[in-house]
């Protein structure tokens, strides 16, 4: 009896070994609908992120698998990631070389 | 005359407090919670510590997650990092200018949820911002991004 269960807890262990863990890679669109690069190199071949939604799994093999993740699955996956994302810094509007030479303060100097 | 001294004690060691104060926030600090919910931890050379809002954090900081926990982190270069319940984010390591934007930014999803706003560092110098788990690594070129890491 004893001799199964040390069978049993040996496969497990080594079948958490053999296994690597899986992740899940899913690239959004900025706040302007903008999107950026991610390069999702796993230990046996890599993708490359560029279009919103855009996902990327590692198999058990080592590979990557690149798909398309639907708003639901970013949902149900990251929910709880996204709602405690910290509120975005606050940026100025960049004012242009022609505005700001028509400021009222730099009219006075022409 | 002792009125005056006690006020003289006392200015003394206002301006103690006073100069003691900031070393709450140090030169190392990188960033800072903005979001702490549930069960929430820092680890800090071996010694493991709450994280509430307004913690700071510092290079090689490794932030923990309970399983009703989630936290926001803010850093300097203004990369905007979460993550979910059951999360371990080891930040290994953080380097920024903030004159000429220039920097390195690796951190290790080792397991659970994870979403990233990159900020000024990955802008200005691309592949200089690194996320890794521990079956893959990822390099950010100025973007949002999700990564769940485990089973």
């Amino acid at each position: 009896m004893h001799r199964h269960y040390a069978a049993l807890i040996a496969a497990l262990v080594l079948g958490g070994c053999a296994t690597p863990s899986q992740d899940l890679v899913v690239l959004l669109p900025d706040k302007e609908g903008k999107v950026g690069t991610v390069v999702v190199q796993g230990q046996k071949g890599k993708t490359v992120l560029n279009t919103a939604y855009a996902s990327a799994r590692t198999t058990s093999e080592g590979g990557v698998q690149r798909g398309t993740a639907s708003q639901s699955e970013v949902k149900d996956v990251f929910g709880s990631a996204l709602a405690a994302q910290p509120p975005r810094p606050i940026s100025l509007p960049s004012i242009s070389r022609a505005a700001a030479t028509n400021l009222p303060s730099n009219r006075n100097r022409k | 005359m002792q009125s005056t001294r006690s006020i003289v004690i006392r200015r003394f060691l206002l301006a103690c407090a006073c100069g003691l104060a900031p070393i709450a926030s140090s030169a190392n600090d990188i960033a800072q919670f903005k979001v702490a919910k549930g069960s929430v931890y820092l680890e800090r050379s071996g010694q493991r510590l709450p994280a509430r809002v307004g913690t700071h954090l510092q290079a090689t900081d490794i932030v923990v997650t309970g399983a009703d926990g989630s936290a926001g982190i803010a850093f300097v270069d203004n990369s905007l990092l979460s993550i979910g319940p059951n999360s371990v984010l080891a930040i290994e390591r953080y380097a920024f200018n903030s004159t000429t934007h220039e920097g390195a930014f690796e951190s290790s999803l080792r397991k659970g949820t994870l979403s990233v706003v990159s900020g000024k560092i990955a802008k200005q110098s691309p592949d200089a911002m690194k996320v890794k788990t521990p079956s893959s690594i990822l390099g950010v070129r100025g973007t949002e991004f999700l990564v769940h890491s485990g089973d």
